[in-house]
């Protein structure tokens, strides 16, 4: 979040210049991806995305043209994506409570939306802002719904509010998909161990990047001149910020800008604190700046005089903390340096606490001190450098005297961000290879689970969360602390549900033995380099093999250092199979028993084993593993109604007349959502169906926790030396690794389901006249816009479902699914190709 | 609680002046920009002193007894500090109990060495005595118009000793009753109006044709003999070759125009040329040092193509082309002056200058070829490279020697202010080589050669440059230069402006960097190599520490002040603020930056602006103030506190003293003096400050302050008015600013 309301002041001021794109011919630009998606996707644009779900696939659009340009002028772009969050931003997340406070405020304000307006919203974080609108949205969406209940027959409406607000967009629900594309382009990305532009300001002082595209926050940073804030591709133009001006206009030195920054809120301090808390939200800098020049006011000073005031008010001496924690964060934050460790950045020793400290003691001489430190100085470069050698620093820095004490490190940083990982985990996000969700429960002790984007108030949904603990959760936590300090293998982690934040779950980090010596007898080890890893590829090998456990149980535990590197795994494909193998033990689709030597697949497992029998097409692999996880977790059938009951996107009219059909329709709705229609990047403007939502953030969260699973486990495999680690750089840990790894990638969203849904409803109506229907479909979801051939689509959408219905035959053949639900489904399949194939042959 | 910060203030401010006296260019105290500004303070510390003789002060003592007593006299011209007498002095109870001993010891008088003296606190001065002299028909006791109406709190420490009790020198002799002054009167202007309307217009809105010399002839009788002749070339229009001169002044003229203006923004508007200001600030349209030339070396240092086809049409200046580029003008300037005599004379000294002490045989010869060398360029008015022409010319070639051994040198000593891109460290390995080679590369010998010298040539020049020097400037343009106005005009935007000195350099492959580092196995590796033979083993994760390497036991709280440092620290903040306001030399923004002027200006009519009132004409030289404008109506009622620091509760008593002495429009002005004296005055939007701002109100203006001016140079009350001097100097300049 950059500083608030300063950018639009900064444009009101006249002190945003700009130059050509030219400019910046040759150079490397660091883009500090939050803000540049939060810049691409503003808050007209993608305004259902929440209620569709997916990856926003206007993204992909502006990103080609933009990757076009940059190309066109030699520009190398480096994307940075933001890592974990700091102590004040995890609070401001609502991280600890998984949101819950803010859940409950977005729900009991919504009535007074119109009322609380501007000036409340300084205080309201960003999250919060985020879940109002959402709430609001839905609960408009179904008053709509319930007006016009009677009118509507077969025209689906369309929701009037948007479900975005004109918050900084989270880029992080989009990281899998983003680094996915990044590696694609073979465009360089990196993810931040911390802030990212606090990694910005690190590679560009130490000249990988020659500037930096960043939000307005960049002015917190003594090392960074100029920076470019916007881009304006249309006109070839960039918006850039000099410092130096900005602050020679506002008439600020670097202290008082820190100053009135962490009181109107930014990144590091993300809180409005007092007095500015009851400005209007885009006035709140320039109020503050003019509190500054024409009072003096000193932000910190003043959340002391509150203190005194309100007496025993905790909220005060909260704030004073959220100040420290700001400037202290903005201080030491860690940053990845170029020798890959992760370590505490001091180019930003500015002036702040120097001042501070002289001001300290010239304080009884009455010194009206401004000194500006100047961080040129040659002691200050030789510093920093010191720093940059991580470990020696402590010593030789405490002989340097007085000088070091500004560049002193306190030894509780980890208060301030959080608590530090190994080097290599750090080194394991920045590829993108773990999401990075998982290292957090660890570092703060808490898993929250924060509400899915229908809200999550359906039971079955948080069924699945207290299922997860056991299915996933505890063993991921056991795979990543057994490597670690002891610290972290005794450390207290609870899981936290949005919906009752203090009825914790406690994660059991220890398991005895350990997940990892459990399974790391399984070995995939093919030795095959040319073999691209998919789970087709890795059903083949399982089922090629005659004896699986004698082929992938190892007698040897691999990891041993005393074994040559050609025993462990060489390859990447070695590494994903037997990690994914790994991942399956753990799921209980194979029975695995090392003392007895036996690895035999359940009946999950040989349903597994049987996709490429059941000619599934391999590219819906994936996401049918989902989907039999979370069939095996067994929350919600695939025909049972989600309690509490939700209103379906069918019109009551339908329901009534065609029962029979709409059940079909309900069951085709969620295989659906596995399905993602091809289509050209667009906003999407069109119809949206909750109940088909809820259902596809079932399947999301599943494929979430398999994700996490798999990580956990690749990793667990990394740490322990399995793997040839210094075979590869970083590029071939993108293309080979991360690019490859399974569960990453967001599930498709709901349009697909949603427009077999609306045509199959129309041409119930309809009479069973097909092309009315189609022609429905093109004009609600503008499809000749996004979707050259629709037709085509439901084909393969019925080519899709087809599949599943060999699936979900071999399932009930199985005693895994009744046979009756089985038998809906194909019924529905039925109807479905009748309709849409008929359909065709009319034409 | 309170009653500390009260005496914290008054600490602060005598403590601070007698440090900045004694000590002016001492590291910690800001004091140290100019002895104008120390001069300032030691004025204002004298009137202070001055004011405070015969009021009861209390001095510390290094060893940190206080002694209370009657300020008789004081020494400031002392070089240890200020040497004190003390009248009837009081040994302050710090301790109870002790001091018996000593109070015997005291006498009538006590006389403090300066050097002992650690703090004075003046506790009453009388800062009322000028509205008593300058207010005549006041009463002509002092005591009814300063003495301050004691607010409650102010009793807290401080005994009441009534001002009245000590008699002035001014109070005895009576002198407000004296002290006369001219009457003002108000300036009307004349109703005469004969030559009324046409004298009010300005010279644009005239509408009426303006003769000056008939008005002068009618008004005056006088009779001009103006001949526009006398000062220009009568033109001859009968002159049978009238129509070709005109032809050839037209084609003259045309071609002066045609020339463009290079760039040159200010010549380009002088022409008319309509100019795309925008994206541009005024520097660099009309005060900013070109960095043209730049393009030439930036072009050569991509050598990619070296034969480029803009280059050949760059005009270089003469100058330019014989030199190591530096960007700096003035280096370019001065080494010009040595290689490129300007005329024959200087010439033989300059080639001698030029000469390298080791190159003594070549004295002889060489001076003489060179000046006819330099005569002949100078007369054709070519631009020719004399290095150009040396090389060509044989026997010339220990000359060109002498002036590589002269770069050579000179580059030992030169270093370049920036940082030198790490991709030229490359290329600064291999010059040497290439130069030599280039050198051997056959000239064409005639010395017609045309204004710019062959690419391979300029090459050729560059390359012996970097062989020569150590380093690069940075600047590396990547337009190709171009000579028409547009492209002048886009080269100023070219990334040496954004990029500044640290352009980055193209063709380095950044992107390779991101491959290989960020690794943490590979560069653990790597280090690790460096170091022994041993196998290496990856950092086993179990190891790190769940915390991050800190230097100091300290936690990072340590760093920030407490509430009360904080809250004293924000006081100085606004004092500090009050100062730059009266146009003290900002350390911040340096005195005389442009934006300083309008800052002060800016305060004020802030201030003004908070109150809800409309602004005055100030208001605007200040720069928009939306806030103040559209919010000030919205700050006062949402003022969330009755206060900001609930330090400066203390403070108050001071205030009404000023509130009360604002009476006077002394106290009015807008530079604030009595703020100063309070030190950390309460913030403006406290509401206890809303008095001093009505007498603002009537004095928003700048103009105000020449009012001011003259009020004060009526009357001299030494002390006082040296403190104003300083606040006039300010206001005029921000007058003039405007």
């Amino acid at each position: 979040m950059p500083i608030k309301s300063l950018e639009l002041y900064l444009f009101e001021r006249g002190l945003v210049g700009t130059y050509p794109i030219e400019a910046l011919k040759n150079t490397t630009l660091g883009i500090d991806v939050n803000h540049y998606v939060s810049r691409l996707l503003t808050s007209k644009k993608e305004q259902f995305l929440d209620a569709i779900g997916g990856f926003p696939t206007s993204l992909n659009l502006y990103l080609e043209s933009d990757l076009k340009i940059f190309k066109e002028y030699k520009v190398t772009p480096v994307f940075i994506f933001d890592g974990s969050l700091t102590a004040n931003q995890l609070d401001a997340a609502g991280y600890f409570t998984a949101t819950a406070n803010e859940v409950a405020a977005s729900s009991t304000t919504s009535d007074l939306s119109r009322n609380s307006s501007a000036s409340s919203q300084a205080s309201k974080t960003n999250k919060e802002l985020m879940l109002f609108q959402r709430h609001k949205a839905w609960t408009q969406w179904s008053n709509l719904m319930t007006s016009n209940q009677n009118s509507y027959i077969d025209q689906p409406l369309q929701p009037q509010e948007p479900f975005r607000y004109n918050t900084i967009m989270e880029s992080k629900r989009y990281q899998a998909n983003l680094i996915d594309y990044f590696i694609e382009h073979d465009i360089t990305y990196q993810v931040a161990p911390f802030t990212s532009w606090s990694q910005l300001s690190y590679l560009l002082s130490k000249g990988y990047i020659d500037a930096i595209y960043g939000p307005t926050d960049c002015l917190m940073l003594k090392n960074v001149d100029k920076f470019i804030l916007g881009m304006e591709f249309p006109n070839k133009d960039f918006r850039f910020i000099d410092r130096s001006r900005v602050l020679k206009e506002f008439h600020l030195n670097h202290e008082e800008f820190i100053d009135i920054a962490m009181a109107v809120g930014n990144d590091l301090q993300p809180y409005t604190l007092p007095p500015l808390q009851i400005y209007p939200n885009s006035k709140v800098f320039e109020i503050a700046l003019e509190m500054v020049l024409n009072t003096g006011t000193n932000f910190y000073a003043y959340q002391f005089s509150n203190q005194l005031d309100n007496g025993a008010d905790n909220s005060s001496s909260n704030y004073v903390e959220k100040y420290h924690k700001g400037i202290a964060s903005l201080r030491y934050m860690p940053v990845m340096h170029d020798n890959g460790r992760v370590e505490v950045y001091l180019a930003e020793a500015d002036s702040i606490e120097q001042s501070l400290e002289s001001r300290k003691s010239s304080l009884s001489s009455n010194s009206v001190s401004s000194s500006r430190s100047n961080s040129d100085s040659p002691i200050e470069k030789k510093m920093e450098s010191l720093s940059v050698a991580s470990e020696s620093t402590t010593t030789t820095s405490a002989t340097i005297g007085d000088s070091a004490k500004n560049m002193a490190i306190p030894n509780d940083i980890h208060d301030v961000i959080t608590q530090k990982l190994p080097a290599e985990y750090y080194f394991y996000r920045s590829l993108g290879l773990a999401t990075g969700n998982l290292f957090d429960a660890i570092t703060t002790g808490v898993y929250p689970e924060e509400p899915p984007l229908d809200g999550g108030s359906s039971n079955s949904y948080r069924e699945l969360i207290s299922k997860s603990v056991e299915a996933f959760k505890n063993k991921e936590i056991n795979l990543l602390t057994q490597p670690i300090n002891r610290y972290f293998q005794m450390k207290q982690i609870n899981l936290v549900k949005w919906f009752s934040p203090n009825n914790k779950t406690g994660l059991t980090n220890r398991i005895s033995p350990s997940i990892f010596d459990r399974l790391n007898h399984l070995v995939v080890k093919t030795d095959l380099n040319e073999n691209e890893f998919s789970i087709s590829e890795f059903i083949t090998i399982l089922n090629n093999s005659k004896d699986i456990s004698k082929d992938f149980i190892s007698e040897d535990a691999i990891f041993s250092n005393s074994l040559p590197l050609e025993k462990k795994l060489t390859n990447s494909f070695d590494l994903l199979s037997t990690s994914l193998l790994r991942s399956l033990v753990q799921l209980e689709f194979f029975e695995y028993n090392f003392s007895q030597r036996i690895l035999k697949p359940t009946k999950w497992g040989e349903v597994l084993l049987k996709f490429n029998d059941l000619s599934i097409d391999s590219k819906f692999h994936e996401r049918l593993l989902v989907l039999l996880v979370f069939l095996k977790l067994d929350t919600l059938k695939l025909s049972e109604e989600i309690k509490p009951v939700v209103r379906s996107a069918l019109s009551d009219h339908t329901l009534r007349s065609y029962p029979q059909e709409s059940t079909y329709i309900l069951l085709l709705t969620r295989l659906l959502t596995l399905y993602q229609v091809e289509q050209k990047p667009s906003n999407y403007h069109g119809p949206i169906d909750k109940k088909t939502l809820i259902f596809r953030e079932h399947l999301d969260y599943v494929r979430d926790n398999l994700k996490n699973l798999f990580e956990a486990t690749i990793i667990s495999s990394l740490t322990s030396n399995e793997f040839d680690r210094l075979s590869l750089d970083n590029n071939d840990w993108k293309t080979s690794i991360v690019h490859k790894m399974p569960f990453k990638l967001a599930l498709p969203n709901t349009i697909m389901a949603m427009m077999i849904q609306f045509f199959l409803q129309k041409y119930l109506h309809n009479g069973n006249a097909k092309n009315d229907a189609l022609t429905l479909v093109a004009t609600e979801f503008s499809t000749y816009k996004t979707i050259p051939d629709l037709g085509e689509q439901f084909e393969n959408a019925v080519e899709y479902l087809t599949q599943c219905v060999n699936l979900v035959k071999e399932l009930s053949s199985q005693r895994l699914m009744k046979n009756d639900e089985a038998a809906l489904i194909a019924k529905a399949v039925e109807f479905t190709k009748n309709a849409i194939l008929n359909d065709k042959k009319e034409i | 609680m309170k009653g500390n910060f009260k005496k914290q203030e008054n600490k602060r401010s005598s403590v601070n002046f007698s440090k900045g006296n004694s000590n002016n260019s001492s590291g910690s105290s800001t004091f140290f920009e100019s002895a104008e500004t120390s001069r300032q303070f030691n004025d204002r510390l004298e009137y202070l002193l001055a004011n405070s003789i015969g009021k009861v002060i209390v001095a510390t003592v290094n060893s940190g007894v206080q002694y209370q007593g009657i300020l008789n006299a004081c020494n400031l011209e002392s070089t240890s500090g200020i040497d004190l007498v003390l009248g009837n002095p009081v040994k302050i109870p710090a301790q109870s109990g002790a001091e018996d001993g000593l109070k015997a010891e005291l006498e009538n008088t006590l006389l403090i060495r300066g050097d002992d003296v650690a703090e004075i606190e003046l506790k009453e001065i009388d800062l009322s005595l000028d509205e008593t002299i300058t207010s005549q028909n006041k009463s002509t006791e002092p005591e009814a118009v300063s003495l301050p109406t004691p607010a409650p709190e102010s009793s807290t420490e401080e005994k009441e000793i009534t001002p009245s009790a000590f008699k002035t020198d001014v109070d005895i002799s009576g002198a407000s009753k004296t002290i006369k002054e001219r009457e003002l009167q108000r300036w009307m202007p004349e109703t005469t109006s004969d030559i009324g309307t046409a004298q009010n217009q300005t010279l644009e809105e005239s509408s009426s044709t303006w003769d000056q010399f008939a008005v002068n002839e009618e008004k005056f009788g006088v009779k001009s003999t103006f001949d526009e002749h006398f000062y220009t070339t009568k033109i001859n229009r009968e002159d049978p070759n009238y129509a070709r001169k005109v032809k050839e002044a037209e084609r003259l003229a045309k071609e002066i125009e045609q020339q463009g203006s290079s760039g040159n923004i200010h010549l380009a508007e002088d022409r008319g040329i309509i100019i795309d200001g925008s994206g541009m600030d005024e520097e660099d349209l009309y005060s900013g040092v070109d960095r043209r030339g730049d393009e030439l070396l930036a072009s050569l240092k991509s050598n990619a193509k070296p034969s480029s086809p803009m280059k050949a049409n760059k005009y270089v200046p003469p100058a330019l082309r014989n030199q190591p580029h530096h960007m700096d003008p003035a280096i370019i300037s001065s080494s010009a002056a040595k290689n490129m005599p300007a005329s024959t004379g200087a010439g033989i000294r300059g080639s001698a200058q030029a000469k390298i002490v080791n190159k003594e045989e070549l004295k002889k010869s060489e001076p003489l070829e060179r000046s006819e060398e330099v005569k002949e360029s100078v007369d054709s008015k070519q631009s020719e490279d004399v290095t150009d022409d040396k090389e060509g010319v044989k026997p010339e070639l220990s000359a060109k020697e002498a002036q590589i051994e002269e770069l050579k040198k000179f580059s030992q000593k030169f270093k370049v202010p920036y940082d030198v891109p790490s991709d030229m460290k490359n290329v600064l390995k291999k010059p040497q080589q290439q130069s030599s080679s280039v050198n051997q590369k056959p000239k064409p010998s005639s010395k017609n050669v045309k204004t710019t010298s062959s690419p391979s040539a300029m090459q050729a020049k560059i390359d012996t440059k970097r062989g020569s020097s150590s380093s690069q400037s940075g600047h590396t343009p990547v337009h190709s230069p171009q000579t028409s106005r547009a492209s002048a005009y886009s080269r100023r935007r070219t990334p040496g402006s954004f990029f500044g000195s640290k352009k980055p350099q193209s063709g380095v492959n950044k992107k390779e960097l991101f491959v290989k580092k960020f690794n943490f196995f590979l560069s653990s590796k790597e280090a690790h190599e460096e170091k022994q033979m041993e196998p290496f083993l990856i950092e086993k994760p179990y190891f790190a520490t769940p915390t991050w390497t800190g230097t100091v036991e300290e936690s990072y709280k340590t760093l920030f002040p407490d509430a009360r440092t904080a809250i004293q620290q924000a006081q100085e903040r606004l004092h500090q603020r009050q100062m730059h306001a009266m146009g003290v030399g900002n350390p911040i923004f340096g005195a005389g930056a442009p934006g300083v002027p309008g800052m002060n200006v800016g305060i004020s009519a802030g201030g003004m602006g908070m109150m809800g009132l409309p602004m005055g004409p100030g208001g605007a030289a200040a720069g928009p103030n939306p806030m103040v404008n559209s919010f000030g109506n919205v700050y006062m009622p949402f003022q969330p506190q009755p206060m900001f620091y609930p330090g400066m509760a203390p403070m108050m008593p001071m205030m009404t003293d000023e509130n009360n002495t604002n009476v006077s429009p002394q106290a009015a002005s807008p530079d604030l003096p009595p703020a100063y004296i309070n030190a950390g005055a309460p913030p403006f939007g406290y509401p206890g400050a809303i008095p001093p701002f009505q007498g603002m109100m009537n004095n928003n203006m700048p103009g105000a302050s020449g009012y001011k001016q003259s009020y004060h140079g009526g009357h001299n009350s030494s002390h006082h008015h040296s403190h104003r001097q300083h606040g006039h100097r300010n206001n005029n300049s921000s007058n003039r600013n405007q």
